[in-house]
């Protein structure tokens, strides 16, 4: 029971992201005509307008991410996939699916190190207005860490079909 | 150190094996990418360097009219304004012999221009206009075909969402390439409803005759004003933007945005279930997009680095191979690569091999952007794994990849010839950018 109720929070967790991600497409809308209308209209225009732009795409795109990996709609090639059985496949996937996990801790855990040195040395990005960089970091390694839950989800998932095609009452062949 | 085409080799070999492990192509670039740096770089500095620059990959002002262009296709198809282009076009036409092929290649490169998206144009053709035609007894060359092509357009005319891909990757002026599409997208429309008028007149049986409502020429002229010029004022906008300088490719696709929705309010088509669903689709499309970005952007410094991109330049000049021959290679490659891969995909691993190579040249980089646009359009729909095909085919049940490859297979051959008249006369591609505001 305890299971079902984390794994629904957890997928609602994921999705809600997701929505958050959508909504900031939305807003990335708004704030450009918002900065380009009173630019040309004559008004006063907060600075920090485009600086929000081109930080939302990062965040959005990191907030997508779980859910795409989720929902396996990262673009991949199922150039093989039809001349494997499906026991084959499942274990193609298994591996596939820890080798994503691997890369994107890897990529986090490096992201995290560049963060916390970005922010031990107080780094700005100096754009319109001066942002602290460790926010990017912090960004890419919180999305990437989301990934690779996902895919060890996926893999977890993988490895349990496969063992229950091999168990004699369920049909599957060893 | 390692020979350049050791380099080279190891580093598209990896990644292509990569995906086709069905590793996500985005996933498969960070793990070469780290077996790169770990080699080229110095294993700890280069991971560091890799994160770096992930990190800071998206935060790019020139990228945003990507989910935007994204956006503003996905308002047009889940308001229901787009069905209105063929609900017109379709009326326009009257009983012309192969009306509904017609009709798909105007509609479909009306959509083009709003939507810039391919899959969707096809997605959209293939579930609303391939019924109709196989029940009015069409051939699959001029129903299928038509469609296929057709949604491929959306590549190149602008405003296209992989143009502005391409641009931003390439460091090209986006604007100026936008620009740079529209004359050979026309010109390859134009083509493939010739080629339906030569199919249709040689082949009658191929598109049969009916009776269609007659309606007068002042409603027609209502339906152009009521319906069309709605539309084309968004793309007036969108285009006349960047044409004239008033806003960059952001701002005029923001505008675009909103202009759609104004348009969808005209109509009465604008709900919040549409903004939802539009906002949800863009997302998806542009968050995949986004993290191919994010995870190869290291690639092309890892070819420079290993002295790859160099080696390859150097080697190319001193062979003395012709511009004729280089280019008919990286056709090639293209087409190989179009086949398997996705289209971002394929402009992450050719854009940092090709664009040093062909600048070598003197060709002009925005000539060269159209010429990959034109060759990824072709990717979308050659076997076995054009996604444009896989599209129509959830529309067409029944048929196979082979029938639908040999129905678009004469609307393909249109592109490669608009390919040798952009290389016989490059100012098809570039007088228009030449006259727009710098």
């Amino acid at each position: 029971m305890q299971k079902i109720i984390l794994g629904s929070a957890w997928a609602g967790f994921i999705r809600v992201l997701f929505g958050c991600g959508a909504a900031c497409l939305l807003l990335i809308v708004a704030v450009t005509i918002w900065d380009v209308a009173a630019r040309n209209a004559g008004f006063y225009a907060p600075i920090w307008l485009s600086t929000f732009v081109e930080f939302a795409l990062p965040v959005c795109t990191m907030f997508a991410a779980p859910y795409l990996v989720r929902q396996r709609a990262h673009v991949a090639m199922e150039l093989i996939d039809g001349a494997l059985n499906d026991s084959a496949k499942r274990l193609l996937v298994f591996l596939t699916d820890i080798a994503a996990a691997g890369v994107s801790l890897l990529v986090a855990c490096y992201a995290w190190i560049g963060g916390y040195d970005s922010w031990s040395r107080s780094e700005v990005v100096v754009l319109a207005i001066d942002v602290p960089r460790w926010i990017l970091y912090a960004v890419l390694a919180t999305g990437l860490l989301l990934c690779a839950i996902e895919f060890i989800r996926h893999a977890v998932l993988a490895v349990r079909a496969l063992a229950f095609a091999h168990r004699p009452d369920a049909g599957g062949r060893s | 150190m390692m020979p350049w085409y050791q380099a080279f080799l190891m580093m598209i070999g990896v990644i292509l094996a990569l995906m086709a492990l069905r590793i996500p192509v985005a996933f498969a670039f960070l793990i070469v990418n780290v077996i790169g740096v770990s080699i080229f770089m110095g294993g700890h500095f280069g991971l560091v360097q890799l994160a770096a620059n992930a990190s800071e990959a998206l935060a790019n002002y020139s990228l945003v009219p990507i989910p935007l262009f994204i956006l503003m296709g996905e308002l047009f198809f889940h308001t229901g304004v787009a069905q209105r282009v063929f609900v017109v076009v379709d009326q326009l036409l009257g009983s012309v012999r192969g009306r509904l092929a017609y009709v798909s290649i105007g509609g479909g490169t009306i959509f083009s221009a709003l939507s810039g998206s391919s899959l969707g144009n096809v997605a959209m053709m293939g579930s609303t206009m391939y019924p109709e035609m196989h029940r009015k007894g069409y051939s699959d060359t001029l129903s299928i075909g038509p469609i296929i092509a057709t949604g491929g357009l959306a590549a190149i005319i602008p405003p296209s969402g992989l143009a502005v891909v391409l641009g931003s990757l390439a460091g090209m002026d986006v604007g100026r390439l936008l620009l740079a599409g529209l004359v050979p997208g026309l010109l390859l429309a134009f083509s493939f409803a010739a080629l339906v008028f030569v199919i249709s007149f040689l082949r009658p049986e191929a598109a049969p005759q009916y009776e269609t409502a007659q309606i007068s020429f002042a409603e027609k002229l209502s339906l152009i004003a009521v319906n069309l010029v709605p539309m084309a004022l968004v793309i007036i906008v969108v285009m006349g933007l960047i044409i004239f300088g008033i806003a960059t490719p952001t701002e005029a696709a923001a505008f675009g945005v909103v202009s759609v929705m104004l348009v969808a309010a005209l109509f009465r088509q604008l709900t919040a279930k549409a903004i939802v669903q539009a906002a949800s689709s863009a997302m998806k499309i542009s968050g995949m997009i986004f993290m191919i970005i994010l995870a190869s952007t290291t690639f092309s410094q890892i070819l420079s680095l290993s002295g790859a991109t160099r080696g390859l330049v150097d080697w190319v000049q001193s062979v003395d191979f012709s511009l004729t021959a280089v280019l008919a290679t990286m056709a090639l490659v293209l087409i190989v690569l179009g086949a398997f891969l996705e289209p971002v995909g394929i402009m992450m691993l050719t854009i940092p091999v090709f664009m040093p190579l062909v600048q070598s040249y003197g060709v002009d980089p925005l000539w060269m952007g159209v010429f990959i646009l034109i060759f990824i359009e072709l990717g979308l729909a050659t076997p076995p794994f054009g996604l444009a095909l896989y599209v129509m085919l959830a529309s067409a049940p029944g048929k196979s990849i082979i029938d639908l490859t040999r129905a678009v297979a004469p609307y393909l051959a249109c592109s490669l010839l608009l390919v040798v008249l952009i290389t016989l006369v490059p100012d098809i591609v570039l007088f228009l950018p030449s006259l727009a505001a710098r």
